[in-house]
């Protein structure tokens, strides 16, 4: 044992060990802070809990998807799921006409289970696909990215119909809380509890090198099958969100959060070769992405130049955790 | 390596597991082509395989760059976006610039090149997913153009684009477009390109063990920023017969080959792992998922059940000879 390795002991540098941990969360959390302050320079009462409410329930799905997709990323063998988009969609779709024709007790005991058991359900069949089949995950997500949307697409609900009552309170300010910020606290909770088991250790061994995992006795094909099921709850969280903002249903609401996603996860400083990263840096890139939009449509920059900034802000910020991962090399090494 | 069996096994004809694929996938070709064939009148016909050779044409360009980068072991998501930049800009940039048809093409094929060379450079210099790269460089450019048209392309393609793409042109005797002969070029320069020329051997060097290339001498960002500037180029052309095709610009139109160049690649039988497969596979996936969404079409199926059948269908294709092999084997 050398001087230098001792330094990093936790007792010593705690915060040396934080950011051991956490440093590849930097640029996500370094751009929500600025996007935030700008936000805030623009909306002087951007912090009061009516206006906060009303952000948030615009970024909670795109939010908590991000939080969804980064776990498949993370276990890595080119984990990615592309149909957390259309899921939202069939989700959304499949509730509203469900509880708006009767079939369904609009009630939360009956309307949350449900969406749950399908985002489950469709969790079980893409890591059904990946795991056990071992089709590669971007075709086989591609292939039930085009079969959630078409299952969405074929129900057709009223188009007078709208969502519960109760569900819309979540995009509004709940006492002196905002509302949106519940089912995001929920996907974070959960997750914490995930933390708390030996799944999380699994799930970063496995996307890190899945070989010398196996060997060591990580149940790697369950592991990755559970990382996709998981993942389908957290975007049923998503989809009420959703349902929350839009109080109604479409077909199509959910589909480009797929790109979104994914854009969110990379930012947030997640590797797409697995093991790296987390959903600290989600929930950052996931609100980093929202905000985007948010303040160029406050800036009334025309609607073109949204999809170019995310474009360039992906890249940028792709490029600056590539510099970061670089640096921190460096310093270990 | 000793070996249990006889010496004499050795000299028997083993079966070639390598080709499996690619047999495979040209088997589907055919028994799609009888299935279509039996269950719709005229799929046989001349102009029913005409129109499907366009699409295969037009999908199969696209899809070439797509199965280079592939079996280098990347993956390229702005193929889209570089066919819908040519398929607006080339129009756009005569009706209102005053170009040349022949210059806007040069141009729209430099720009492209430079930024593949990019995408490809950026990517494996910074050691991050060229999926994300060309995700991100795709968003920027569909941006950029819708800013830059205003949404609404002007101009229309050359007539002797639009005629090239056309079901009734034929070239001389042979009653097929000169967009198969396009084709047909890009097939032979990418079989040369990647069976004997010593890039060729890199890519695939590169995909199958990125560590081992390096000691073999290879130049990894040098091979990549090279396939990524080729994919980019190949997605120019393909982009040209999209706009003979569509016959004006649209800033949509690009958009089904985001996927879809990906799904030529993997239902041919070419891995995303890397270092295996080839562009005749791609030849046969294109063909297949051609075939495949004609048949839906023609058995009258909504549009949304379209989607979910040929979501299906990829997932069985793949199913059969793409699978990666248990963890267990690949150690």
């Amino acid at each position: 044992v050398t001087a230098g390795s001792l330094r990093l002991t936790p007792a010593v540098r705690p915060w040396a060990r934080a950011f051991e941990r956490h440093g590849y969360a930097t640029v996500a959390y370094a751009l929500l802070i600025v996007l935030t302050m700008v936000s805030w320079g623009l909306e002087g009462d951007f912090f009061t809990n009516e206006s906060l409410s009303q952000t948030l329930a615009g970024a909670a799905p795109v939010t908590i998807a991000t939080l969804a997709v980064t776990i498949p990323i993370l276990s890595g063998n080119g984990g990615i799921d592309l149909s957390v988009g259309p899921l939202i969609s069939l989700i959304n779709v499949t509730l509203v006409s469900l509880t708006y024709g009767g079939q369904l007790p609009g009630d939360w005991w009956a309307v949350v289970p449900v969406a749950l058991g399908i985002g489950c359900a469709s969790g079980l069949l893409n890591g059904v696909l990946v795991s056990v089949l071992r089709i590669q995950p971007i075709v086989a997500t591609l292939a039930t990215f085009l079969l959630y949307g078409a299952l969405a697409d074929m129900v057709v609900p009223d188009p007078a119909a709208t969502a519960p009552d109760w569900l819309g309170r979540f995009a509004e300010p709940i006492g002196p809380i905002p509302g949106p910020l519940f089912p995001i606290l929920l996907v974070l909770g959960l997750w914490l509890l995930i933390v708390r088991t030996p799944f999380n250790r699994y799930l970063y061994a496995t996307g890190d090198n899945e070989a010398a995992s196996f060997s060591a006795g990580v149940p790697v094909v369950t592991v990755r099958l559970l990382a996709y099921v998981i993942c389908g709850l957290f975007t049923a969280v998503a989809a009420l969100s959703m349902t929350a903002l839009i109080g109604s249903a479409d077909a199509n609401v959910g589909n480009p959060i797929t790109l979104t996603a994914i854009a969110g996860a990379a930012l947030g400083g997640t590797a797409l070769a697995g093991g790296r990263g987390g959903l600290l840096g989600a929930l950052a890139g996931g609100l980093s992405i929202y905000l985007v939009e948010n303040v160029l449509t406050v800036t009334h920059v025309p609607e073109f130049y949204v999809t170019f900034s995310y474009g360039a802000i992906l890249v940028a910020s792709i490029v600056a955790n590539g510099l970061l991962v670089i640096a921190l090399r460096r310093r270990r090494a | 390596v000793r070996t249990l069996a006889p010496s004499w096994a050795a000299s028997l004809p083993r079966p070639r597991t390598a080709q499996m694929p690619t047999l495979l996938a040209w088997a589907s070709v055919g028994a799609l082509f009888v299935a279509g064939t039996l269950s719709i009148e005229d799929f046989a016909s001349l102009p029913s395989v005409r129109s499907l050779l366009i699409l295969g044409a037009i999908l199969g360009i696209a899809s070439a760059g797509q199965t280079l980068v592939v079996v280098m072991g990347g993956l390229d998501l702005s193929i889209a976006g570089i066919m819908t930049m040519t398929n607006v800009m080339i129009p756009h940039l005569m009706a209102t610039r005053g170009f040349s048809a022949e210059a806007a093409i040069a141009l729209t094929l430099g720009i492209s090149a430079i930024i593949g060379a990019a995408s490809g450079f950026t990517s494996r210099i910074l050691r991050v997913h060229p999926l994300l790269i060309t995700l991100g460089v795709g968003f920027m450019l569909s941006g950029l153009l819708l800013a830059w048209t205003g949404g609404a392309p002007q101009g229309s393609a050359p007539t002797w684009l639009t005629s090239a793409v056309s079901a009734a042109t034929h070239m001389g005797p042979i009653p097929l477009p000169p967009v198969v002969a396009v084709w047909a070029g890009v097939a032979v320069v990418m079989w040369v390109l990647l069976n004997r020329t010593t890039f060729g051997r890199q890519v695939y060097a590169l995909g199958a063990s990125p560590e081992a290339a390096e000691y073999a001498l290879v130049r990894p960002v040098r091979v990549w920023t090279i396939a990524f500037a080729l994919s980019a180029v190949l997605a120019c052309v393909a982009g040209l017969m999209l706009s003979g095709f569509t016959g004006y610009g649209d800033v949509n139109s690009g958009d089904p080959y985001l996927f879809d160049s990906v799904a030529a690649v993997v239902v041919g039988g070419t891995s995303l792992l890397g270092g295996r497969g080839g562009y005749g596979r791609t030849i046969a996936g294109s063909l297949i998922l051609v075939e495949i969404q004609t048949l839906l079409v023609g058995l009258g199926v909504e549009p949304a059940t379209q989607d979910a059948a040929l979501g299906v269908i990829i997932v069985a294709f793949v199913a059969l000879y793409g699978r990666e092999r248990h963890i267990r084997l690949r150690m």
